[in-house]
């Protein structure tokens, strides 16, 4: 009874195990993806100039990161567009 | 006879990487194999201490490679197990005194004399541990519960697995059961979940580590130390036996609950260690 109730309390969410567990699987999810700050750096003035060629880009402003969502990681941007002149 | 190179290796320092090389070289002697540890943290060297061996050294792994002496000249035997020796590192030269290629030779002479060779890595990915690796043909990744060791693990597994170390296994250092239970602690399916790789040993925070150390004696011999006897397993393991891995189980107790459930006859340590 005691270890069923310890296990109850080990596997809670908000635990310092499960929030390692968290912290750790995101870590280690963008470790193996290999990407460097000057990769997405890179990769953001290319994505803005390609954007760019279809709609007004307003280029001072634009977000880029990796953000994960259960098993997966996202490359998720933001960019906010001008109006055409 | 061709023996068997492994590298232990972790990535992060202080995770117990050198006591477990010496614990897992006194395992496989043990078990009347013909064993040698070799000590490449050039400049850094603890091998020695550890296995109680610091006051024998005479040549160590640089004089080999820059053949100042013969291998034989350089292998200082063990005070306990019959047939375990050390290879000694350079405390006064530097990492990049050896190259990969020197240590593959080396490791693939020792190979036709024992059964096992064991090299403890140098922290870090450097060269030292490229040197490391590129001498071993299967690695064990040593890491602790904890986030930080646990990255780097995964970091040099994918690093092994890049040089063609396919044969890779993890063992999980310094686990405290209790605090698993409590949620304050990865658990070891937690840590294998996330590095995906097999286990060979799930080894229990110990203090008779520390006591074995300061006496030069590697836990391994101590059949009262739960880190010993895991170590005494995980060799077992190594050699092919099968020999089931099951999450350590608390060696001493001080609470209150626990002590009524030992009054009581409740008392899980007496059916978990092996």
């Amino acid at each position: 009874m005691f270890d069923l109730l310890r296990a109850k309390r080990g596997s809670k969410a908000g635990s310092p195990r499960q929030a390692a567990r968290q912290r750790l699987q995101a870590t280690i999810r963008q470790d193996r993806l290999e990407v460097s700050t000057p990769q997405l750096s890179e990769l953001r003035v290319n994505l803005l100039s390609t954007i760019n060629e279809h709609l007004p880009v307003a280029a001072d402003f634009a977000e880029f990161g990796l953000h994960h969502d259960g098993e997966d990681v996202f490359l998720v941007s933001r960019v906010r567009l001008r109006e055409r002149q | 006879m061709s023996g068997r190179t492994i590298v232990m290796t972790s990535g992060k320092g202080g995770v117990g990487k050198t006591t477990a090389t010496a614990n897992v070289g006194t395992g496989l002697a043990l078990r009347s194999n013909r064993v040698v540890v070799v000590d490449t943290d050039i400049g850094l060297r603890n091998l020695d201490v550890v296995m109680g061996l610091e006051n024998r050294i005479v040549y160590d792994l640089v004089d080999v490679m820059e053949e100042r002496c013969r291998i034989e000249q350089a292998l200082i035997r063990d005070k306990h197990a019959g047939e375990l020796y050390l290879i000694a590192a350079a405390q006064t030269r530097d990492k990049d005194c050896v190259s990969a290629e020197q240590l593959q030779n080396l490791c693939r002479r020792l190979e036709l004399d024992f059964d096992y060779v064991v090299i403890d890595c140098p922290a870090g990915i450097e060269q030292g541990f490229r040197n490391a690796i590129a001498a071993a043909r299967e690695a064990l990744v040593v890491t602790t519960p904890e986030v930080s060791a646990i990255r780097d693990a995964d970091r040099v597994i994918g690093l092994l697995h890049a040089n063609d170390v396919r044969k890779a296994r993890v063992i999980i250092n310094r686990i405290k059961p209790e605090m698993v239970r409590q949620g304050d602690m990865l658990s070891s399916d937690d840590v294998l979940d996330m590095l995906g790789i097999e286990a060979v040993g799930l080894v229990p925070s110990d203090d008779r580590v520390i006591t074995s150390t300061n006496s030069g004696t590697p836990v391994a011999y101590d059949p009262q130390s739960p880190s010993g006897r895991e170590f005494v397993r995980i060799a077992a393991r190594l050699d092919g036996e099968h020999i089931p891995m099951f999450e350590p189980e608390e060696e001493r107790s001080d609470s209150i609950m626990d002590k009524v459930r030992q009054l009581m006859g409740m008392n899980r340590r007496a059916s978990a260690n092996v």
